[in-house]
């Protein structure tokens, strides 16, 4: 890594008894830099991020700060800030008293208040010293929380769902707010979220974690575009799967029984595979005889496009979803059609045996 | 400086220390007291003499029938009195929970004395019933279904509170009336609620010495036979089987009661929508009248105490007189009797609720290691299945004997403080439990983060913010230290009078008057309390509500 690294983790594995939660993790993040680490629920990203803030233990492996070793050291010896997923705002202390909790005890009044002052001003909630938790709207609650968690000036912020709290309309609006706050902090930040929508929208780089292993790390728009994985391709925005064979070079079978052409480099013939795209990457034109033949079972308007329902003909039942621009000419339900996809969008995962 | 889990893990040893010292080595030798038998004898002896001796083979009996009559006599009561309170809109609920739990407030042989005021052998309604009195078994099932009662009312709102309003909804959309309702959905809903009452009662009555002690004629029990064996024999090896067989039936009832309490709590579901009582003038209207006229009886027998109190002879003379107010001329222990119980209940309140909350913590919110969390908790439920007999039995037994380390205390006011935190310790923990599991658990790692230990977010974060709970918990030992005489009883030192234990020995020397006066002492004391609690916790309550 460049001199920039601010944090990084080197084999980082969490065993609780018999189960391993995070499994040799290794990823670093760079100064300024905001990451998200992202994955369904129960993928260890959690565990992951309370290893790097020191309220877990690793089993193994170790954590870096600015190059030196705090696998061992105590949470608030790291410089690092953290906001929990209720916040955990102490709701008997004022909003001065949460953010002044882990100041140093012999601070002087005036300096310590100029400093909490400075903090509330830094997110945006200048003149709330007073008030108690209760008192605050979500996003407030969750400012506070940010605030707290840079009072003691951390070269890392951690934040473990921020916005999982909140409701969904406001959630989308403190998105944005909390991107500019990263910004205008500079703070290297890293998030955790189950959102794959949350994550591409804010982070510089994703990591998307699978039963306690890294996936894929990337830009959010690089992953999105070439996933590495079925797991990937499905969790990160939406995808269909289906299975498939490898009928010959670039060209691929469908377990339903059309060919469709698709990118076979690095797979042998004859190679089971499942074959990904994602509904934007089809459409229900191209030369004639081609395709994969099927019928339209569902029309769902959705604002800003159309998803289509496609029962794939043949064996299996496949359903596929197909997202046509909300002008773009449809197809009745019911009406047979044939389905194209964009060849450099369609993608081959050799088949996995089933994990969790 | 030592970490966070080692000072948990020594806290935690610390209390199974106190366990091991002040409620398990005493049931011990409470347990060896009943199986030690003299040369040459069966080792199970004193049971055998125990059970051929025919009196206390019959009080067995008689205690086992008279707590399920009770029971079955208090459980519909208190189920209508609790529907009153949770499933109606009828006014003045305030005013209908306070006069229903006022025998909380006093010692259980309180309503005994009430019964004989009214009919005894100079009861004022004996006439009426043609000079037959109350004494016996009709006596003691009366009076302990009084002071019983608000138990089970306390019990059953809980259960009929947690309702689900959409089972209700449900049930009018698919044309249930109102008896359908009721026979399917809520009696089933409070059925863990009714069987948690039950054998609350049923415990309750088994070890209960006053009522039988005061209207129970020749009616033998086992509480009192307990009672008799030891202060008046001496016998402490049949007091000790005997008590064996109160305590056995209550660790019985306390392991059915907390499994029916945890099925009657996850009968609620995070998406369970409160229940609202429809507008019903008919229903509330007769559930008010039977609720009201209960309630009425209860106060009715508390102020008959009252009125006896202040007449000059029951019955031939009642022109007023505070004669009987003065405590210092009869054998009671005066009015330092009264002092003493309050400096009991605020010694019982303070360190009772200090010990809870920190046992609590302990158990709930800390890295101390997994069996020892275990055993702090199993044995803080412990005492709800100890009688108070049996455990001031297994004191007077455990720490009368000069080689036992702690030998010091018998015989002071501490021992007194002691027995009484460990008898009532059960609920101060579950409520301290259920205060500190809701709050926040990342209110501990946010403190690490930000450089605090737990136990300055203990102080500063989890503590006042249940203070409120705190609050109420320390009015429950208050209240329980001034009433409780099973607990002492064996265990008062010689000048240490306490007013509970004065209302039972003047009963028995036969100055009823002055004994009712006492126990209207006390329930005056526990009702100032109780004010005291409410009022403070709604302003601790009030800023952040």
């Amino acid at each position: 890594m460049s001199g920039d690294t601010a944090f990084e983790v080197r084999g980082i594995t969490k065993r609780f008894g018999a189960t391993t939660v995070v499994d040799a993790v290794s990823f670093a993040a760079e100064r300024g830099e905001f990451v998200c680490l992202v994955g369904p629920s129960g993928c260890g990203k959690t565990t992951l991020l309370r290893m790097m803030i020191g309220l877990e233990t690793p089993t193994s492996g170790e954590v870096r700060l600015d190059g030196e070793d705090v696998t061992r050291a105590a949470p608030s010896a790291r410089a690092m800030g953290m906001v929990f997923q209720s916040y955990a705002l102490f709701p008997n202390l004022k909003v001065a008293d949460n953010i002044g909790f882990g100041m140093k005890r012999g601070l002087a009044k005036a300096d310590r208040a100029a400093r909490v002052a400075a903090l509330l001003d830094n997110v945006g909630l200048p003149g709330l010293e007073t008030r108690l938790p209760a008192e605050l709207s979500g996003g407030q609650q969750q400012r506070v929380a940010i605030a707290r968690a840079l009072a003691a000036d951390p070269n890392i912020l951690l934040l473990d769902e921020p916005l999982a709290a909140l409701d969904p309309q406001l959630r989308e609006q403190l998105r944005v707010e909390l991107k500019l706050l990263q910004r205008r902090l500079g703070v290297t930040t890293v998030m955790v979220t189950h959102d794959q929508e949350e994550a591409m929208a804010l982070a510089d780089r994703v990591i998307v974690m699978r039963a306690g292993r890294i996936e894929q790390i990337g830009a959010p728009e690089a992953v999105y575009a070439a996933p590495a994985s079925a797991f990937v391709a499905s969790f990160f925005g939406p995808a269909n799967q289906v299975a498939g064979e490898v009928a010959d070079k670039n060209l691929v079978r469908l377990a339903a029984g059309p060919l469709l052409p698709a990118r076979t480099d690095g797979l042998a013939k004859g190679a089971s595979v499942t074959v990904a795209i994602r509904p934007e990457a089809l459409s229900f034109s191209g030369p004639p005889d081609s395709g994969a033949p099927g019928r339209a079972q569902a029309i769902l308007f959705a604002g800003a496009y159309v998803r289509v329902e496609v029962r794939l003909d043949g064996p299996g039942n496949d359903l596929i979803m197909v997202d046509l621009p909300a002008d773009a000419r449809r197809p009745a339900v019911g009406e047979a059609v044939r389905l194209f996809a964009d060849f450099d969008r369609l993608w081959l995962f050799p088949r996995e045996e089933a994990r969790s | 400086m030592i970490g966070e889990r080692t000072a948990a893990n020594l806290i935690a040893l610390a209390f199974l220390v106190l366990f091991a010292a002040f409620l398990v080595a005493p049931l011990g030798v409470l347990g060896a007291q009943a199986l030690h038998v003299g040369p040459g004898e069966a080792p199970l002896a004193n049971f055998a003499r125990y059970l051929a001796a025919p009196g206390l083979l019959r009080a067995l009996v008689n205690t086992g029938g008279l707590a399920l009559a009770v029971t079955a006599a208090v459980l519909p009561l208190a189920f209508l009195m609790a529907y009153a309170l949770e499933r109606t809109n009828l006014k003045l609920k305030g005013l209908l929970a306070a006069l229903s739990s006022a025998p909380l407030l006093v010692p259980s042989l309180l309503p005994a004395l009430a019964l004989v005021y009214l009919f005894g052998a100079k009861g004022l309604l004996t006439p009426v019933f043609g000079g037959k009195t109350i004494y016996g078994a009709q006596g003691v099932f009366l009076a302990d279904a009084v002071a019983f009662f608000p138990h089970a009312v306390v019990l059953l709102r809980t259960a009929l509170s947690a309702a689900d309003g959409r089972l209700y909804e449900q049930a009018e959309i698919l044309g249930a009336g109102t008896w359908r309702t009721f026979w399917r959905v809520t009696l089933p809903g409070a059925r863990h609620g009714l069987v948690a009452a039950a054998v609350v009662v049923f415990s309750l009555v088994i070890a209960d010495v006053g009522a039988p002690k005061v209207v129970g004629g020749d009616f033998d029990v086992l509480a009192l036979e307990i009672y008799k064996q030891v202060l008046g024999q001496q016998n402490f090896p049949l007091g000790a089987v005997a008590s064996l067989f109160i305590l056995a039936p209550s660790l019985i009832a306390v392991v059915i009661e907390r499994a029916a309490a945890r099925r009657q709590a996850a009968l609620v579901s995070s998406k369970s929508q409160p229940y609202r009582p429809r507008p019903d003038l008919k229903r509330d209207l007769a559930i008010g009248a039977g609720a009201f006229s209960l309630a009425a009886l209860i106060v009715g027998v508390i102020a008959v105490c009252q009125l006896a109190a202040v007449v000059r002879l029951w019955p031939y003379d009642l022109s007023f007189s505070l004669q009987h107010y003065d405590f210092d001329q009869f054998d009671g222990g005066g009015w330092s009797a009264v002092t003493n119980s309050i400096v009991l209940g605020l010694s019982v309140a303070g360190i009772g609720v200090a010990l809870a909350f920190l046992g609590a913590y302990v158990s709930e919110r800390t890295p101390a290691s997994a069996p020892l969390r275990l055993a702090l908790s199993s044995l803080a439920l412990l005492p709800a299945g100890v009688p108070g007999l049996a455990l001031g039995l297994s004191y007077a037994l455990a720490f009368n004997d000069p080689a036992n380390p702690l030998h010091v205390i018998y015989g002071t006011f501490g021992i007194l403080i002691v027995v009484t935190v460990i008898h009532f310790y059960a609920v101060p923990h579950l409520s301290s439990v259920s205060a500190l599991k809701a709050l926040d658990r990342e209110f501990e790692p946010a403190g690490a983060v930000l450089g605090r230990s737990r136990f300055v977010v203990l102080a500063r974060v989890l503590a006042p913010l249940s203070a409120p709970a705190l609050v109420e918990i320390a009015a429950y030992l208050f209240v329980n230290a001034m009433t409780t005489v099973s607990a002492v009883v064996f265990l008062y030192p010689p000048d240490v009078k306490l007013a509970s234990v004065a209302v039972l020995n003047m009963d028995d020397a036969g100055d009823i008057a002055p004994a009712a006066a006492m126990g209207m002492m006390i329930f005056y004391v526990n009702l100032a309390a109780r004010l005291i609690a409410v009022g403070v916790g709604a302003v601790l309550r009030g800023p952040r509500a």
